[in-house]
Order: structure tokens, then C-alpha cells, then sequence
């Protein structure tokens, strides 16, 4: 009884070697595991003002009261800058490019981002009151983007086309 | 044999008799002398001979008297020669030349190369004042090369921007100008326009784009006249009317490419008269027509003033011999 036992474990264990080793390459490689969310997550982008003219304010994200601006301060995602009259501020971006803002004007950060997979970079300001100018590179990048939202309408730079020859 | 001998006996007599290299002949008008009169110092006989005060510099050069000396009166003393005048010139070209770069914009674009013109700019003035007058031509020659290079590249990276604006108005009223670049895509109530390079957009809240229109050509600025150095609190701005023009916007800048402004004005008249407490220093100003829909035109080439306003009251306006046209903002 206890010989046929072991005749039949035996008779078993080709059959769970070969289990195991189908278990084992079934599990994904570690290689092959998904990104972790953070490589995913943009990465928030800064923006600086510049160029100060006369009076010009900073609301920042949350805060209920506006500061005075002043020579390179960094401005982030829900940050509002305002310029009283007679006054003018530029905001800088890190990539190169600016927006100059004219007196009387009221813009808000609405997103400056940059995706650590491919460095597409998004920008997005909602312009409340008044005239923004923005001065930027050629958009090349498939992805990127800048706009400017304002209460009736939407302005989006067009990408640049480049063929290679 | 005999007819040779004496062939070459008369060569010979002859190359003896004629005279040595020519020595290169003097200059008349360096060797012209010249004294002072009275008080009368080298800078007032430098702006009477030369128009130019800082030329009494390259006298002293000359005459190898020391910085700011000045000689005793009935003290005779050399002027500069013939060759100063071509070394002048050049000097001016390439100040001029100079000067429409940084106008077009060359220290923002063409960093490096605008300010290698600037130096080598610098190296032609020293060499004038202490007249050497043939290494300031050729330093001038350079510097008005580099400089036409810098104004070319700032000008080709500054075409190749995207520069447009958006304004929204009390109405809510949205309205986007494409100056330069690629363009830009308007979108509102579902509704696309894509403006190109010189196209204007409104946008009414709560409808879809209106027909796309055409931005106004840049006003022609009238006064002050290029380069004016104003010794005056009240400036006054003149220019050629735009035809579609509901109103003007004038800018004025600290700097030529109108990153720096300082005011900004809006009138429905071709003039305007500024009370201005800006304080003295180099101002650039620029123009902007306006149409019937608020759509915000390209704007003029800089053009330069200095104001010099705390002279005990004076009013006067000088028109200078700067060069106009630059960088429009």
C-alpha cells in the first residue's frame, strides 16, 4: 500500500514541474510590470514674472489676498496676476517665451505642465479682463500646446509642421 | 658687343637718375597748423572745424599732449589730416548700422552677435580718438558688417515666433490678433477659425466666431521726428492717419522691441499730446491702429526720443540724426 503510494507521488511530480514552470511563465516580467503612476503624472512647470511696470498684483493658489508682485516671482497652477492701470508685467516661461500682460489685465495659470515621458509641455491661461501678448517658440512637439481661454472664446497656437526631406 | 655695353650703361644711368620710391606725400591738411584763441579751448575749435567736440580727443592724439590738456593760446599745433574724413564716415555707417539692429531687435534675438558689433563698435570709437584713422576705418567696416548680420538673424528668429493677442473687453467680448507665426485656432459655441499671420478674430460671448478680418497697417509716426531729444514735459505725437482707423493705441517702451513699456494710450485723433512725468532717459514709441470691431492692428516700427526735461524750464525739440524704423512690439 504504502510502495503504491510512492509510485504515484512520483508518477505526479513530472506533471507539477511542469505546472510550476507554467505558473512561473505566466507572471509577468518584472520589466514588463505597468509605469508607476508617478513617471505618468506631469510634472507642474514655473512660471516667472518679469518686467514689472506700475502696480501689479499676485493672487496665489487658495490665498484669499492679493501681493504685490515683484522681479521673478514664480507663478503655478491657480495663481492670478493682475495689472492696475497704467501698469505692465510679462510672465516668463522656463522653456523660453513670454506673455506680456497690458494694464487693466486679469489672467489666471491654468496649466503649465510637462510630461516627464515625452517633455510635451501644456500651457493654459484663462484671461478674465483685459490684453495679453504672447511672444513663443514654434510649437513642433505632436502633443504640446498653448492656450488661452477667456470667458467667451478659446485660442490655441497651431503646431508647426515638420517634414523631413 | 659695343652697342650692348652701351645699352646697358644708359639702363643703368637711367634707373640711377630716376628718383627713389616715392615716400607717400604729405597730407595738406595734416600738415595744416592751428592755435587757439583766448579762452577759447580745443573742444570749441574741434566743433567749429569738425562739428564734433570729442574730435579735439584725436587732436591731442596728434599732438601727443596729454588727456584733457588743453595748448596755450597762440600755441601752434597739428590737425588731423585727410584721412580722418573716410574713418568718420565709416564710423557713422556703422553706428547707424548699429543702431537699426538693435531697432529690428538684434540684443533679444541675435544676443552674440549684436554684441560683438556693440564691441567692435567701441574698438572703431577708441581708434578714432586717438586717430588712428586706418584701424578705425577697418574696425568700422567690420562693425557695420556684424551688425547687418545681427539685424538679419534677429530678424529672421523674430519671423519665425508665434506673437499674437488676446483681449476680452467689459462686454466679455473676446478678440484674438496673429501678428506672426504659425498661426492660431479660435474655437467658441463649437465653432473653429484659424487665423494666419496679419488676421483678426471677435468673439461675442455667447456666439461663434465672426467672419475673419484683415489687421490694419501699422500708422506712419510724424513727431516727434527720429532720435528728438526733447527738453520738454509735454510731448506731442503726430501721425499719418490709417484708413478704417476707429482709434489709435500709442505705446511708449524703455526699449526698442517695446518689452519695456511705460505707457500706453488710446485717442481717436492722429495726435496726441503727452503730460508726461516719465523721467529723462531713452524712450522708443510705437503705434497701433484700431478698426470699428476693436481689432487691435500691427504696430509701427520703434522710433526713438530722449526726453531731457529738468533744464530750468526750456521747451525745445531737436530733431536728431538717428537713424528710424525698428522692431515693432
Amino acid at each position: 500500500m504504502r510502495a503504491g503510494y510512492h509510485e504515484a507521488v512520483k508518477s505526479l511530480i513530472p506533471f507539477a514541474l511542469a505546472a510550476a514552470w507554467l505558473v512561473a511563465c505566466s507572471s509577468p516580467a518584472p520589466e514588463h510590470q505597468p509605469p508607476d503612476a508617478a513617471q505618468l503624472d506631469p510634472i507642474q512647470r514655473m512660471a516667472s514674472l518679469t518686467q514689472l511696470e506700475g502696480e501689479v498684483r499676485v493672487k496665489r493658489a487658495g490665498a484669499p489676498e492679493w501681493l504685490a508682485a515683484s522681479e521673478g516671482m514664480q507663478l503655478a497652477i491657480n495663481d492670478k496676476v493682475r495689472t492696475l492701470r497704467n501698469s505692465f508685467a510679462t510672465i516668463r516661461f522656463e522653456e523660453g517665451g513670454v506673455m506680456r500682460l497690458e494694464p487693466e489685465s486679469l489672467v489666471a495659470v491654468t496649466d503649465l505642465a510637462v510630461e516627464r515621458r515625452n517633455q510635451v509641455r501644456r500651457s493654459t491661461f484663462t484671461l478674465m479682463q483685459g490684453r495679453v501678448e504672447a511672444e513663443l517658440d514654434a510649437l513642433t512637439q505632436e502633443g504640446s500646446e498653448f492656450k488661452i481661454k477667456t470667458p467667451s472664446a478659446q485660442a490655441a497656437v497651431v503646431r508647426r509642421e515638420v517634414s523631413f526631406q | 658687343m659695343r652697342p650692348a655695353v652701351a645699352c646697358l650703361a644708359c639702363c643703368w644711368l637711367l634707373l640711377a637718375a630716376a628718383p627713389a620710391p616715392a615716400q607717400p606725400p604729405p597730407d595738406p591738411s595734416t600738415a595744416k597748423t592751428a592755435s587757439l584763441e583766448g579762452d577759447q579751448t580745443l573742444e570749441d575749435l574741434a566743433k567749429k572745424l569738425f562739428e564734433d567736440p570729442k574730435a579735439a580727443d584725436e587732436i591731442r592724439a596728434i599732438n601727443h599732449l596729454a588727456p584733457g590738456s588743453q595748448p596755450a593760446a597762440g600755441q601752434p599745433f597739428e590737425l588731423p589730416g585727410k584721412a580722418r574724413q573716410p574713418a568718420i564716415s565709416a564710423l557713422g555707417m556703422a553706428r547707424q548700422a548699429v543702431q537699426e539692429a538693435k531697432l529690428q531687435g538684434a540684443p533679444e534675438y541675435a544676443t552674440e552677435r549684436y554684441s560683438k558689433a556693440e564691441q567692435s563698435m567701441a574698438a572703431a570709437e577708441q581708434a578714432c580718438r586717438r586717430a588712428d584713422y586706418a584701424t578705425c576705418q577697418q574696425q568700422a567696416d567690420d562693425t557695420w558688417a556684424l551688425a547687418r548680420l545681427a539685424r538679419k538673424e534677429g530678424l529672421a528668429k523674430r519671423s519665425s515666433k508665434n506673437r499674437f493677442a488676446v483681449s476680452v473687453d467689459e462686454e466679455g467680448t473676446t478678440r484674438v490678433e496673429v501678428m506672426e507665426g504659425d498661426g492660431v485656432e479660435v474655437q467658441a459655441k463649437k465653432r473653429r477659425a484659424v487665423l494666419t499671420r496679419g488676421q483678426a478674430v471677435r468673439v461675442r460671448p455667447g456666439k461663434v466666431p465672426d467672419p475673419v478680418r484683415k489687421l490694419l497697417t501699422p500708422p506712419e509716426p510724424i513727431l516727434p521726428f527720429p532720435a528728438s531729444r526733447l527738453v520738454t514735459t509735454s510731448i506731442q505725437f503726430h501721425w499719418k492717419p490709417v484708413e478704417g482707423a476707429a482709434r489709435y493705441v500709442l505705446l511708449v517702451s524703455r526699449d526698442p522691441a517695446g518689452r519695456r513699456p511705460v505707457r500706453q494710450l488710446t485717442t481717436e485723433s492722429s495726435t496726441y499730446l503727452l503730460r508726461s512725468k516719465l523721467p529723462d532717459g531713452q524712450y522708443y514709441w510705437f503705434l497701433r491702429a484700431v478698426d470699428v470691431h476693436g481689432l487691435v492692428g500691427r504696430a509701427s516700427e520703434a522710433r526713438a526720443f530722449r526726453l531731457v526735461s529738468d533744464q530750468g524750464g526750456a521747451v525745445t525739440v531737436e530733431p536728431g540724426g538717428g537713424v528710424d524704423g525698428g522692431a515693432a512690439p
